[in-house]
C-alpha cells in the first residue's frame, strides 16, 4: 500500500478514501457513492441533527424539520410545534429535498454570453453583477428614466417582497407588477374594497359545522388546503359541500358536489341569500349600513330566488331551497373562497352570505386578515421617486397605488410591445416566469425579446434564466434566512438546512448591496447592513431580537410581538363598507360551435409555486399530471368523440393546440374540460406544447383581472 | 363507463369479481372478531404485533403519506423515459377503485394502500429462495440480498404491493446527496415492498431498551412516515397486542374493514369506514 | 492526521472521550475539533501531525477523519445494542486498536455475516435479517 508519508499528506485532502474505494472489491449496491461534505465546525461526522425551518412550496407557511446527516439533507417532516400544521406535512412539502438538490439549479452570477437563449453564460462575482446592475439602472435614473425599469414579481407579500417594494419606490419606478391578475388579486381586491381588510380570509374548519367550498382550491392546493386538512384530524368533521365545474381526486371526503355553471357561481350563493332574507333568518346587521345594500337587498329578493336562479345558475331549485335552510341548521357554517376563486362576483356573494350566515370573524366561520407588521421609516424620496408616485405603470392601474393588489399584468407585453405609456428597458423576474405561466405566453415571450436587458432571481434553470441577460440567483427556500408570518399571528423561522449548495445569494442581500451601489436616496433608504437587520426592523422587535431569534430557534416557531392566541384577539367584523359587487357578473361568453368545450385550468394537488415541473417525484404522483399532462373530460363527451381513457388527445384553442392524455371521469361537468396547470415536465425553452398558452388572456377591462373561465376549445383523438 | 384499467387488474379482476360475491356478508361485524386462526384473538401473541389502521372517513386523498414513504425510504423518481414504461414503485400507493364499482368494497374513490402484512402472506410461500418471511412481530419482510427477481412473489400477492426494480434506480442529476442513510438502496433486479418503516421501529426499540422505559403507544402512533406526514391523521400505526393501544381499538370498531378477508390472508391492516 | 490510540490511552483516556456514541448511540462517532483543542489548544507530545490540530482550528474547519471501518449501506449496527444493551467491551471487536501508535490505513474489522451471526446464536441474540439489514 502507499507509505506514510504519502497517507499523511493525503489524509488532509480526503483523496485517500476515494483510493482506498477503489480498492473494493466490488462496487456496492446499496450504498450510494457521495462525495464528502465539508462538516461545519462542531457537527461530528455521520452526526444527524434536525433544523427547523418553514417549507417554502407554496404560501402557507408550514413548519418543517429537515434532518441532515453528514451535512446533508436528507428527509423533511412536519414540524409537531407549528400550529399552522401540527407535525403533518403535504405532499409538496415533503418533496423540497428535489428543489434543493435540483441538478438544474443555477450555479452563481452569470451574464449571458452569445444571444439569447443560446445558454451560453460567463461566471462572475456578486460584487461584479451587483455592478453591473447598479450601473445600468444608475444611467436610467441619471437620464430621469426611472420608470422604464419593470419588476414583474411572483411573491404577494414577506419582507422580500416588501425590500423590493421599497427599492422601486426609492428608485423611482411605479412598475412593480405582481401576478395578483391571473390569481389572487380577485379576493385580495373584494375582499378589500367591502370590508376594509388586507390580506387573505382564513377559516376555522375546525369548529365549523358545515363548509361548503367554491372551486377546488381548498381539496388541491390552495392557501387553504392545509388548514383543511389539519381541522379533519378532529373527532368530529365538518359537513363538507363543493361547488364547482369538476371535482378531483382528492375531493373524497366531500359530501356532494354542486356543478355549478361556469362563472355563475354568485347566482347560486345569492339564491342561497334570497331564502335566507325570505324567511328572516339573515343576520343582516354587518350589511345594513353598507353601500349598496338596499339595491342587494332589493334585486335578490325580487329576481333571485332559486327558482329565478336555477337555470343560471346550474343548481336545482328544491336544493338551493334545503342547502339554505341545512346552513342555518348546521351552523356555524361558512363559504369558502381562496386565492383560486376568481370569480370577484363570486367572492362578493361569499362574504354577503357569510355575514347573512354570521360567519365572518366568528368562531367556526371566516377571518377577515389584519395588517401585516411592518415597522419600517419611510423611504427617503428625492424628485425623481416623488415624480413616479404620480406618474402612470404600464400596466394601466390606478396612478399612485402601489400593492399587489391593484397590479395587471396581462396588460405588460401589450406595454411594452407597443412602447406605451412609455419604453421598458429593464425587467426584473422575481419568481416570475411569464411566458410559461400566464395565459397569453407567447405575447411575453415576444415583449421581453424587445426589453434591452432582462435579469432573473431564479434558483433554478426555467425560460426566465434562459431568455436572461443576467442572473442573480436567489437560493432555494431550504438555504436561506428569514422570518415569515406563518398565520393565526405567529411568526415562523426559515433557516439554512445546510452549507449553501452554490454561490448563490438571498435576493433581499442583493438589494441591499444594489441599493448601497446606487447611492444617493436609494442608499438611504436602505440603512440595514444585512437582511436579517432589515427583517428584525421590520418586525419592530425594539431590543428583543436576540430573545426572539432564540424562541424561534428552539421551536421554528412562535408568537409575533405584541399577539396572543388568535381566538382571544378580539377584532371583530364592523361590516362592509360596500356589497354593490356581489351582483355585478360578467357577461357570459357566448357558445361556439367550433369551440365547443369551456377549458377549466386548475392548479391539482401537486402544484407547487413555481409549478411541480422541477419537483419529478410531484409529477410522478399516482393520479397525478405524469410526464405527458392530461385534460380532464367527461364520460359523455368521451364517449361521443370516441375518446378512451388514457388516449392521446389534440386540444386546440384559438391560441394554441397542445397534445394531452385524456383523462375521463365522471367529475366533471360535461362540456368542460378540465386542464391542469404548473407543468409537464419538458424541456426548458421548449414552450410550443405547454398546456398553459392554450389560455387566452382576455381581462375585466374595469379591474385587469384574467377571466380564468373564458377560453374555449375543442378536443379531438390523435393517432 | 368506458375507462382503461390499471395494470394488473385483469389478473386480479377475476379472482376478485368471483370472490366480492362473497364479500358482502364477510365485511359485517368487528374485523377481528371472525378470525379463525390469529393468535392474536385469543390474546397468545406477544408484544409487538405491528398494524395499520386508515381512516378514509378522515382521508383527504391528498397523497402525503405516498410522498412521505418515498422519500424515507429512498424511492427515486423515474424521469419520463422509464415512468412511460414501467410500472412506478409506490410502497404507499393510491388504490384505483377503477371504472367497474367497488371492486374492493371501499368506495369510489382511490384509497391509501400499504403492503398488506398479511398474517399469512402469499408472498412468503412463492418465494423459490426464501427472500421473504413473516416476522415474529408481524412485518413480512423482504430481503433485498437474497431476491434473485423471479416476481413470483408478485404473482402470488392478491393485492398488487409488490414492486420490481425493472431498471437501476437512478438519482435526479446522479446526486445521491438526499439519500436516506437508515434504508438501503436497492438494485436492479430486486423486489420491493412496504416495511411499515421498520427502520424507525427499531430506533424506537433500541432507544426504549436503552433507557429502560416501556414503549409509549403515543410513541408508536404517527412512528412509520406515512402516518407522521399525515395532516389529518388519518393513518395509525400501533401494536395490536397491546390491550391499551389505539390501534387495537380502531381494528376492534365496527368501522374496520380488511381488504378482500375471504381470501383468508389476515391482513394487519385495517381501513376505517362509516359511522360506528 | 496520524492519530496514535496508544499514546491517548496512556493519558488515561476513555473510549468514549472521542467516540460519545458508543455506548448510547448506533455510530460511535469521531472527536469534534472542539474535543480534541480540549487538550490541544497546547502543543502536546512529539508527533509531526500534532500541530494541524491547532491548524484546522484557525482554519475553522472540522478535521477530515478517513472512516476505514465502513459497513455497507444495507447493514445496521448498533454500538449502544452491543456495547450497552449485550455489555461488550471496545476490544472485543475492535482488537488491537489500543495498542496501535499509527492510524489504521485499512478496515480492523472484518467480520463476516457468518461471524456475526455465529455470535448472536451463542449470546441468544436475534438472527432474524431485520435485525441487522435496513
Amino acid at each position: 500500500m502507499a507509505d506514510l508519508d504519502r497517507r499523511g499528506f493525503l489524509a488532509g485532502t480526503g483523496l485517500a478514501a476515494g483510493l482506498l474505494a477503489g480498492c473494493r472489491p466490488r462496487k456496492d449496491p446499496y450504498t450510494p457513492d457521495k462525495p464528502p461534505v465539508p462538516l461545519a465546525p462542531g457537527v461530528r461526522m455521520g452526526a444527524q441533527t434536525q433544523v427547523l425551518s418553514t417549507c417554502g412550496m407554496c404560501d402557507v407557511g408550514c413548519g418543517i424539520r429537515v434532518r441532515v446527516v453528514d451535512g446533508r439533507a436528507v428527509r423533511v417532516e412536519g414540524n409537531a410545534d407549528s400550529p399552522v400544521n401540527r407535525g403533518g406535512l403535504c405532499a409538496r412539502g415533503l418533496a423540497g429535498l428535489d428543489v434543493l438538490y435540483h441538478p438544474d439549479r443555477v450555479r452563481g452570477p452569470m451574464r449571458r454570453r452569445g444571444g439569447r437563449g443560446e445558454n451560453r453564460w460567463e461566471v462572475m462575482s456578486w460584487d461584479d453583477a451587483v455592478g453591473e446592475l447598479a450601473a445600468r439602472l444608475g444611467r436610467l435614473r441619471a437620464a430621469e428614466q426611472a420608470g422604464r425599469l419593470v419588476l414583474l414579481d411572483g411573491q404577494w407579500r414577506g419582507n422580500t417582497h416588501a425590500l423590493l417594494g421599497r427599492f422601486m419606490a426609492a428608485f423611482g419606478s411605479p412598475n412593480h407588477i405582481g401576478h395578483g391578475a391571473t390569481g389572487r388579486s380577485a379576493i385580495l381586491e373584494t375582499v378589500r374594497t367591502m370590508t376594509g381588510r388586507p390580506g387573505l380570509p382564513r377559516y376555522d374548519f375546525q369548529h365549523a359545522g358545515c363548509v361548503l367550498l367554491l372551486g377546488t382550491g381548498a381539496l388541491e392546493s390552495s392557501s387553504q388546503a392545509m388548514p383543511l386538512g389539519v381541522a379533519l384530524a378532529a373527532a368530529a368533521r365538518p359537513r363538507l359541500y363543493c361547488a364547482s365545474l369538476r371535482l378531483p381526486r382528492t375531493a373524497a371526503l366531500v359530501d356532494e358536489w354542486f356543478r355549478v355553471l361556469p362563472g355563475r357561481a354568485s347566482f347560486f350563493l345569492l339564491g342561497l341569500l334570497h331564502v335566507l332574507l325570505r324567511e328572516q333568518l339573515a343576520d343582516e346587521s354587518a350589511m345594513e349600513k353598507a353601500d349598496g345594500f338596499e339595491a342587494l337587498r332589493a334585486v335578490v329578493l325580487a329576481e333571485l330566488s332559486p327558482k329565478q336562479v336555477e337555470a343560471r345558475a346550474g343548481i336545482d331549485a328544491d336544493r338551493i331551497e334545503s342547502l339554505a335552510r341545512e346552513l342555518v341548521a348546521i351552523h356555524p357554517s361558512v363559504v369558502v373562497v381562496d386565492e383560486e376563486t376568481k370569480d370577484r362576483s363570486a367572492v362578493a356573494a361569499a362574504l354577503v352570505l357569510n355575514a347573512a350566515l354570521a360567519s365572518i370573524d366568528a368562531r367556526g366561520g371566516m377571518r377577515l386578515g389584519a395588517d401585516e407588521t411592518a415597522a419600517w421609516p419611510a423611504p427617503t424620496l428625492d424628485g425623481v421617486a416623488e415624480a413616479a408616485a404620480k406618474s402612470p405603470a404600464i400596466d394601466g392601474r390606478e396612478i399612485g397605488r402601489r400593492d399587489a393588489g391593484a397590479s395587471r399584468i396581462l396588460a405588460v407585453p401589450g406595454a411594452i410591445l407597443s412602447g406605451k405609456p412609455y419604453p421598458v428597458e429593464v425587467v426584473l423576474l422575481h419568481y416570475s416566469n411569464p411566458m410559461f405561466s400566464k395565459p397569453g405566453g407567447a405575447r411575453f415571450e415576444a415583449a421581453l425579446a424587445k426589453v434591452p436587458f432582462v435579469v432573473s432571481f431564479s434558483p433554478i434553470v426555467d425560460e426566465s434564466v434562459r431568455f436572461a441577460d443576467l442572473v442573480l440567483p436567489d437560493p432555494t427556500y431550504l438555504e436561506r434566512w428569514d422570518v415569515l408570518a406563518a398565520g393565526q399571528g405567529t411568526l415562523s423561522v426559515a433557516q439554512p438546512v445546510v452549507a449553501p449548495l452554490e454561490n448563490r445569494m438571498q435576493t433581499g442581500e442583493v438589494l441591499l448591496r444594489l441599493a448601497r451601489a446606487l447611492g444617493g436616496t436609494v442608499a438611504r433608504s436602505f440603512p440595514w447592513k444585512t437582511y436579517r437587520e432589515a427583517v428584525l426592523a421590520r418586525l419592530d422587535v425594539g431590543g428583543r431580537g436576540d430573545d426572539l431569534l432564540d424562541e424561534l430557534g428552539s421551536k421554528g416557531t412562535c408568537m409575533a410581538p405584541g399577539k396572543s392566541d388568535e381566538a382571544d384577539e378580539g377584532k371583530s367584523f364592523a361590516g362592509f363598507i360596500s356589497v354593490a359587487t356581489a351582483t355585478q357578473t360578467l357577461p357570459l361568453l357566448e357558445e361556439s360551435r367550433e369551440f365547443p368545450f369551456l377549458l377549466c385550468p386548475f392548479r391539482d394537488h401537486s402544484y407547487a409555486e413555481g409549478g411541480f415541473r422541477h419537483v419529478s417525484r410531484l409529477a410522478e404522483l399516482p393520479n397525478g399530471p405524469g410526464w405527458s399532462g392530461y385534460v380532464e373530460i367527461a364520460p359523455e363527451d368521451a364517449d361521443r368523440l370516441g375518446i378512451e381513457d388514457g388516449d392521446w388527445v389534440a386540444v386546440t384553442s384559438k391560441v394554441a393546440r397542445v397534445e394531452l392524455r385524456a383523462r375521463v371521469h365522471e367529475q366533471i361537468r360535461p362540456g368542460v374540460l378540465g386542464l391542469p396547470l404548473g407543468g409537464w415536465g419538458r424541456v426548458v425553452g421548449d414552450l410550443a406544447g405547454a398546456p398553459s398558452r392554450l389560455l387566452e388572456a382576455r381581462v375585466d377591462p374595469a379591474t385587469g383581472q384574467w377571466l380564468a373561465w373564458e377560453t374555449r376549445a375543442k378536443v379531438e383523438r390523435v393517432g | 363507463m368506458s375507462g382503461r384499467l390499471p395494470r394488473q387488474a385483469s389478473r386480479r379482476e377475476v379472482l376478485t369479481l368471483a370472490a366480492t360475491a362473497a364479500a358482502g356478508a364477510a365485511l359485517k361485524g368487528s374485523a377481528l372478531a371472525d378470525e379463525k386462526s390469529v393468535a392474536l384473538a385469543r390474546g397468545k401473541a406477544p408484544s409487538p404485533q405491528w398494524g395499520l389502521a386508515i381512516d378514509l372517513d378522515r382521508c383527504s386523498r391528498c397523497q402525503a403519506c405516498v410522498v412521505a414513504c418515498a422519500t424515507e425510504n429512498n424511492v427515486l423518481p423515474l424521469g419520463p423515459q422509464v415512468f412511460a414504461s414501467t410500472r412506478p414503485i409506490r410502497w404507499m400507493d393510491m388504490l384505483d377503485p377503477g371504472g367497474r364499482g367497488d371492486l374492493w368494497a371501499l368506495g369510489r374513490w382511490p384509497a391509501p394502500i400499504p403492503c398488506m402484512q398479511c398474517e399469512r402472506p402469499e408472498c412468503v410461500k412463492a418465494c423459490p429462495v426464501g427472500a421473504c418471511y413473516r416476522s415474529e412481530d408481524g412485518i413480512v419482510v423482504q430481503v433485498w440480498d437474497r431476491c434473485i427477481g423471479c416476481r413470483a412473489c408478485m404473482i402470488a400477492c392478491p393485492y398488487g404491493r409488490r414492486y420490481y426494480n425493472w431498471t437501476q434506480p437512478a438519482w435526479p442529476g446522479g446526486d445521491p446527496s438526499s439519500a436516506n442513510p437508515d434504508v438501503a438502496l436497492r438494485p436492479v433486479g430486486v423486489v420491493e415492498k412496504c416495511t411499515f418503516c421498520q427502520h424507525r421501529i427499531r430506533a424506537v426499540l433500541e432507544r426504549a431498551r436503552l433507557d429502560d422505559e416501556p414503549l409509549d403507544d403515543e410513541q408508536i402512533q404517527r412512528l412509520p412516515a406515512c402516518a407522521a406526514a399525515c395532516p389529518s391523521r388519518a393513518i395509525t400505526f400501533g401494536d395490536l397486542a397491546d390491550p391499551h393501544s389505539a390501534l387495537l381499538a380502531l381494528a376492534q370498531s365496527s368501522r374496520a374493514t380488511r381488504l378482500l378477508p375471504e381470501l383468508g390472508t389476515h391482513p394487519r391492516v385495517f381501513y376505517l369506514r362509516g359511522k360506528p | 492526521m496520524a492519530l496514535g490510540h496508544k499514546r491517548h490511552m496512556e493519558a488515561d483516556m476513555k473510549c468514549i472521550s472521542c467516540h460519545p456514541g458508543a455506548e448510547d448511540q448506533a455510530l460511535a462517532g469521531f472527536p469534534t475539533l472542539a474535543d480534541c483543542m480540549d487538550c490541544h489548544h497546547k502543543p502536546r507530545g512529539e508527533s509531526p501531525d500534532e500541530p494541524k490540530v491547532r491548524w484546522y482550528a484557525q482554519q475553522k474547519q472540522e478535521i477530515p477523519w478517513i472512516r476505514v471501518d465502513r459497513l455497507p449501506g444495507h447493514v445496521y449496527f448498533s454500538h449502544a445494542a452491543h456495547v450497552t444493551s449485550a455489555k461488550m467491551t471496545c476490544e472485543d471487536c475492535h482488537q488491537g486498536i489500543l495498542q496501535r501508535t499509527q492510524p489504521l490505513a485499512l478496515p480492523d474489522i472484518h467480520p463476516s455475516m457468518q461471524e456475526c451471526m455465529r455470535c448472536h446464536r451463542e449470546r441468544g441474540a436475534s438472527n432474524e435479517c431485520k435485525t441487522c439489514h435496513k
